[in-house]
């Protein structure tokens, strides 16, 4: 938002790189209509783009892959966190939305697996993605057994 | 998180009634816990279940699981002397989903999902949206380990 107090000019050059309109202090506006532009909600007339990603704000920039997991995982714990059903936990939006991210999500799930001593149960989600089950079946119930088996899995492929 | 982070699943859990015993731990649920096993995760898909039990999400399936540690069906959480009892839970459809043991001192104990072990008053302190209502109960003799 841009504010103007007596005194304190905002004056609007055209400049030409990158193109579109630049701020400084001190002199006359010469170009009502770029003010308007510039301090209305609507995005710049930038060629191929709207708005230069630095003028965008962190909620506007493209979500990571990294960050998306983060913030799915997060909100799994929180759909789940009381569950004990492994068929319910895997039910939850969360978890459906990270499954539905594919191979790109099984890398961080990995790493999870291999990096927190109190590994999250990933094992479905891994599993529908990657079709694979390396988890032998005397391990089942037994998660630091069933996460190791899954990190030395994707050791094996070249995962992490 | 904490054991008090899920209101909306566990309405009638709070401060009052009940007090955290142990630290989050994603290796064990509330059916391990229940039959006294720290290393498990308990459910009949994808988990740890006894063998011979047919795995199933079914009440009776999980009466079998509970037999093949002694317990039996009995009428009710009273607390007896000499019998050790525990409480398994289930949706109004008869989904099982939560199970808590009694102490001897009367209260209940239940671990909540991946979050912490807790004690608690009594068996209808989980119920709610998350758990349902305590459907069974089992009770073994208290020598038995």
């Amino acid at each position: 938002m841009i504010e103007t107090r007596p005194g304190n000019i905002i004056s609007i050059k055209k400049g030409s790189e990158p193109k579109g309109v630049h701020l400084t202090a001190g002199t006359q506006p010469d170009d009502s209509a770029s003010v308007k532009s510039l301090l209305s909600d609507k995005p710049l007339a930038w060629p191929n783009r709207t708005r230069p990603l630095a003028d965008k704000t962190a909620s506007e920039l493209p979500e990571s892959a990294r960050e998306r997991f983060s913030r799915l995982a997060q909100e799994w714990r929180e759909q789940s966190g009381f569950m004990s059903s492994s068929t319910d936990m895997t039910l939850v939006p969360a978890y459906q939305h990270i499954i539905g991210m594919g191979s790109v999500a099984v890398p961080l799930m990995l790493r999870q697996l291999r990096d927190d001593p109190n590994p999250a149960h990933w094992f479905s989600a891994l599993e529908a993605i990657t079709e694979a089950n390396p988890v032998p079946d005397e391990c089942r119930g037994n998660i630091k057994a069933m996460a190791e088996a899954w990190v030395q899995w994707g050791k094996r492929e070249g995962c992490i | 998180m904490g054991y008090l982070d899920f209101p909306q699943a566990l309405p009638r859990l709070n401060s009052n009634n009940s007090e955290k015993k142990s630290d989050p731990d994603t290796g064990y649920n509330c059916i391990a816990f229940a039959a006294g096993d720290r290393f498990n995760w308990w459910w009949p898909i994808g988990r740890y279940w006894p063998p011979g039990v047919p795995r199933e999400e079914t009440l009776d399936a999980f009466v079998q699981a509970f037999n093949t540690l002694g317990y039996e069906t009995c009428s009710g959480g009273t607390l007896t002397e000499d019998t050790e009892k525990i409480a398994i839970y289930a949706t109004p459809s008869g989904k099982p989903t939560h199970a808590a043991r009694q102490l001897e001192c009367g209260k209940w104990t239940s671990k909540i999902g991946e979050d912490d072990d807790i004690h608690h008053t009594t068996p209808q302190d989980v119920e709610g949206p998350g758990y349902g209502e305590a459907a069974i109960f089992m009770g073994r003799p208290r020598d038995i380990s």
